[in-house]
């Protein structure tokens, strides 16, 4: 390995190379590997300077690890942010290196690492806000001079007072209301930034819609508006009822000093002058509203421009070969339901608890602690079940069997056949050649399965794959939330020639879980796998999450010395 | 057989040939694929233990498996229903965590 700094830009270079193939990102291994990279890197370079250059590529591999391993690498995060600040202060970026390309993707990054003239003028705002200054008290926020003159000891007949956040004043609903209702004469809102995939239904003009329930909603009690979730107030001359401007009622009682003054002339000449004053000591804070509200609709059919693009792409991709899209969002929402927690896994008996831990004591005998189905569980075997250690090839297969067995055993269970740990990669090494006659050992009839379980072994990870023939799909169950391109590829093959063409593929479908269980640590991934394929095994939803892990690591401990499941079936 | 898993450092093969005739020779193609013959009435731990001495990895280390069945070491060939030239594959341990 080189210097760091080569280092960064190389994973930088491999990553931004498969940012040209977003769906990349989906696939666990290769995410978990360049995050786990990139934070290594990062580390390893947090004391040192690094050009412009890098630091754009820094972005690149932050955003990727950010992406889709959200929480799993907090320390990550810390790092970068520790890092960037590092960086700012050692090494102030000349302005002339500032880009004038407006893309999302580098106002991100001007946003997050470099804004000195935004922070200069923000000065005010933040000394304001630390003295513990509410908006109104703010006399000398300034006003782009473009625009207004400011003459904070004018006065003019078209106040507008900013009502004070706190305290609020002890109402009935209906004075609540009724003040809401005529508050919204004068204040015109911008509702908060919406999901943009909603935004297609949404095509009247916000100012248009003061009857709009939803515009009500994004106002809060106390009349104030956000705009870009930054709270904000707009207000319209030229709507001011009369009656209004003098007779403050409640909430909008004039404080004892103004606190924005808007110019007489700029009012009465142009009666659509909006002044807005921002609460927040964001960089948007003293833009004219006119511009901040057009870029908020910027913004949102930017992204929702990039997000109709991205789903095409994703479209365009995965249509190849004639395999159907997987990007059914009525069926995701269906799938939401997939952790039910009401039905909690018990806790283990106390007299059951004592053998487990009994049985997670390394001994180093050679005689087997269990044996059955070929496979000898030894000592060194189970104590992979005791946190935090990773689980071996040894303890997933003995609960493939114990599942493969269960649903063999019982009638009324679905149809399950779990292949070991070894499945996969053969199938990947060596193609449908080396895996044919597994089956045919095994003696499973392929056409009457209702579930094919794979687990699937990352290196250093589990997951889990299934062959759903009762809802037509193949499914991945990664509780990293990885996506399985690869995998979905090997079954998609091995399924037509173990069916021998029999069973029509092209109504297949690929399928990840958003909502599956997900590990927060890095060891527990062997246990939600074996969690997962049991639940997936009797047809079930799951019933568990991270909190559940020793739990249910001490249950395996039980039911594999048991050598049967013992969970009633949900 | 050969095959063609070099990029797979974790898994290897020893093709291990189960004649139907009373054989004792053992032909070893190289160090990763390992031919032998042997009695079909011969417990595979004789096998696995040649394997073992051979490649250095120790019991509990590697797994055997026929057409993805667990090898018990005594298992024979007959019991296992084995044919002419098929093959014992040995998997090396897997753990994950992540």
């Amino acid at each position: 390995m080189g210097s760091p700094t080569e280092t960064i830009m190389k994973s930088a270079r491999f990553l931004s190379r498969k940012r040209a193939h977003r769906d990349v990102f989906r696939s666990g291994d290769l995410a978990v590997h360049s995050c786990a990279m990139a934070q290594g890197r990062l580390m390893e370079a947090g004391s040192q300077q690094l050009s412009w250059y890098s630091r754009l590529h820094l972005w690149h591999i932050y955003r990727a690890a950010r992406g889709f391993t959200a929480g799993l690498f907090g320390k990550f995060e810390n790092w970068y942010r520790f890092f960037v600040a590092q960086i700012r202060e050692q090494n102030p970026p000349p302005s002339k290196r500032r880009r004038t390309s407006t893309s999302n993707h580098d106002q991100i990054l001007r946003g997050a690492i470099h804004r000195p003239e935004e922070q200069k003028n923000n000065e005010p705002l933040e000394r304001a806000s630390k003295q513990g200054l509410s908006s109104v008290d703010i006399q000398h926020v300034a006003v782009p001079a473009a625009n207004h003159v400011i003459t904070p000891t004018t006065t003019i007949d078209t106040k507008c007072y900013l009502p004070k956040p706190k305290p609020r004043p002890k109402k009935s609903l209906s004075q609540i209301l009724l003040e809401r209702r005529q508050s919204q004469h004068r204040i015109f809102s911008t509702p908060p930034p919406r999901d943009p995939t909603r935004e297609r239904n949404d095509s009247h003009h916000p100012s248009s819609t003061s009857k709009n329930s939803s515009h009500e909603e994004s106002l809060n009690a106390n009349g104030f508006a956000y705009i870009n979730n930054r709270p904000s107030i707009l207000i319209d001359n030229s709507k001011i009822p009369r009656h209004l401007e003098t007779n403050g009622d409640g909430d909008l009682t004039a404080p004892s000093q103004p606190s924005v003054s808007v110019p007489n002339a700029a009012t009465q000449s142009n009666p659509e002058k909006v002044v807005s004053t921002h609460t927040s000591s964001s960089n948007l804070g003293l833009e004219s509203p006119r511009k901040s509200k057009a870029q908020v609709g910027a913004n949102n059919s930017k992204t929702f421009e990039e997000l109709q693009e991205y789903i095409e792409f994703l479209h365009s991709i995965r249509s190849k070969d004639g395999i159907p899209q997987t990007l059914d969002y009525a069926k995701e929402e269906r799938d939401k339901i997939i952790i039910r927690k009401s039905s909690k896994i018990p806790t283990l008996p106390s007299s059951d608890l004592e053998i487990v831990k009994k049985a997670l004591v390394q001994t180093s005998s050679k005689t087997p602690l269990v044996s059955k189905f070929s496979i000898d569980i030894h000592s060194r075997d189970i104590i992979t079940l005791a946190s935090p250690n990773w689980l071996n090839d040894e303890v997933v297969n003995f609960y493939a069997s114990l599942i493969t067995d269960r649903s063999k055993s019982s009638s009324d269970m679905p149809k399950v056949h779990m292949f070991n740990t070894f499945f996969y990669p053969t199938l990947r090494r060596s193609g449908y050649k080396g895996i044919k006659k597994w089956t045919k050992r095994a003696k499973v009839d392929f056409m009457d399965m209702d579930f094919i379980i794979v687990p699937v072994h990352l290196s250093v990870h589990w997951c889990l794959s299934v062959i759903n023939f009762r809802d037509k799909r193949f499914e991945y169950w990664d509780s990293l939330g990885g996506g399985g391109n690869e995998v979905f590829e090997s079954l998609r093959d091995y399924v037509k020639e173990e069916s021998a063409g029999e069973i029509d593929l092209s109504q297949w479908t690929d399928y990840y879980p958003k909502n599956n269980p997900k590990q927060n640590n890095g060891y527990d991934c062997g246990v939600f796998t074996c969690k997962t394929a049991e639940c997936i095994s009797r047809g079930a939803l799951m019933n568990f999450d991270q909190s559940d892990m020793m739990n249910i690591r001490n249950w395996m401990v039980k039911e594999i010395l048991d050598g049967r499941l013992q969970q009633a079936s949900a | 057989m050969p095959s063609s898993d070099a990029g797979s450092p974790n898994q290897h093969h020893a093709d291990i040939k189960a004649n139907p005739q009373p054989q004792t020779h053992i032909n070893i193609k190289d160090s990763q694929e390992v031919f032998f013959k042997i009695r079909r009435e011969t417990p595979l731990k004789k096998l696995m233990d040649a394997y073992h001495e051979r490649t250095g990895r120790t019991t509990g280390t590697v797994r055997f498996l026929v057409d993805g069945e667990r090898v018990k070491p005594d298992d024979t060939p007959n019991s296992l229903d084995m044919e002419d030239g098929d093959q014992i594959e040995v998997m090396i341990e897997q753990v994950g965590g992540q």
